[in-house]
């Protein structure tokens, strides 16, 4: 039986592998649809790794502009989101060498979800009539769970944020991390461990826990 | 009541990837096993879940309209002055190719005028010697007659010529 290409590369049933086949192509619409598809998303996560918005920012460009550079030589191995990650981690991870300190962040409160709208998240900033008092206990809540998270390590964060957010498997977190998957595991468990032991006392308070999950 | 036991490290991990859905069949099996035996096991699973629920409340960011306006263009712009540069370089060889190989030719065409006016107009001792190659020859007799007038005279009854004829065999 004669297999096409997507039976042979089941890479290939990605959408995006395929819009950045068409960019490999020649094709300019491509490449745009995808900085539009991705561009919230990666702001997001560089954002929550280097904890600076506008570096972010700078650094999501970058990424786009190797994505763009490395077009004529793609060959798709993996999800197009796994490996665009991996490119912004590495360019991340090279960042936080570089600086060597990390800044402190703004984020606004009433903005959307953490890598960008996504479907079935919870935005407590679409909460409309909400008290001074709730607006105080949520901006504490976002104040405890950001400094949980930037406690993790490295990997850790970037695990957590990929898995939570971009719905990742332990696989494609793998092949972002450049490890195995039973080493996500390992660290997936060790990340979830210590925000655990952070937030734990927060949640133990009914009425953080309460607006959390409202 | 369930049993107080506490996990291993192993089954924590358990734990946690059978919360992500990423435990194969007898794993999982095995941690709800667990769960259903351990109050720990059932306790840690709750906090696990309500602390990773916590992270809805992580702020997310705005990216303006611009960004990826601005994004395109700055890669457009990071691409174009690669290629104007390259375009450029190219043209500038180009012309210096030209430039040079023009004056290769004005160089090679002065020298071989030069040389043609060499050999043309300045006297060379050579072919001077060749072209007086007759009078040299029989510079002896001339001295020996001594007279120009007699010289004369023998070039009109054609005598020297006769007198050397014999000698040119």
């Amino acid at each position: 039986m004669k297999q096409n290409g997507t039976d042979q590369n089941p890479v290939l049933r990605d959408p995006d592998v395929r819009l950045m086949l068409r960019a490999k192509a020649g094709d300019e619409t491509a490449f745009t649809q995808l900085v539009t598809t991705y561009q919230v998303r990666l702001v997001g996560l560089l954002t929550h790794l280097l904890q600076n918005q506008e570096a972010a920012e700078d650094l999501a460009q970058e990424v786009f502009l190797r994505i763009y550079r490395a077009r004529h030589g793609y060959e798709p191995t993996a999800r197009f989101s796994t490996w665009m990650f991996r490119i912004a981690n590495n360019l991340a991870c090279n960042q936080r060498r570089d600086t060597g300190r990390r800044r402190e962040t703004v984020l606004n409160v009433n903005d959307s979800g953490p890598l960008g709208p996504r479907p079935g998240e919870r935005l407590l900033a679409d909460k409309s009539g909400m008290m001074p008092t709730r607006q105080a206990a949520q901006n504490e809540i976002c104040a405890v769970v950001q400094a949980a998270l930037a406690s993790l390590n490295e990997n850790q964060r970037v695990a957590v944020l990929l898995h939570k957010f971009e719905e990742m498997s332990y696989a494609d977190i793998a092949a972002t991390l450049d490890m195995t998957p039973v080493a996500v595991k390992s660290l997936l468990s060790r990340a979830r461990d210590n925000l655990r032991e952070k937030l734990e006392p927060y949640v133990k308070q009914g009425v953080l826990g309460s607006i959390a999950t409202e | 009541m369930g049993k107080i036991i506490r996990l291993s490290a192993e089954q924590r991990e358990n734990l946690i990837a059978y919360l992500d859905g990423e435990l194969e069949e007898p794993g999982a099996q095995e941690v709800e096993q667990v769960l259903a035996e351990s109050v720990v096991a059932r306790h840690e699973i709750d906090m696990l879940s309500r602390t990773w629920d916590l992270l809805n409340v992580l702020p997310g960011v705005k990216v303006s309209d611009e960004f990826s306006r601005k994004t395109l263009s700055s890669i457009r712009a990071a691409e174009q002055p690669k290629t104007r540069i390259g375009g450029d370089a190219l043209s500038r060889n180009l012309r210096r190719g030209f430039v040079l190989a023009a004056w290769a030719a004005l160089v090679a065409a002065f020298g071989f005028v030069g040389y043609q006016g060499l050999h043309s107009w300045v006297p060379n001792e050579a072919s001077q010697l060749f072209e007086e190659y007759d009078v040299i020859a029989n510079l002896d007799d001339y001295q020996e007659i001594g007279d120009i007038e007699f010289l004369r005279t023998l070039k009109e009854k054609h005598t020297l010529a006769e007198h050397h004829e014999p000698s040119d065999k």
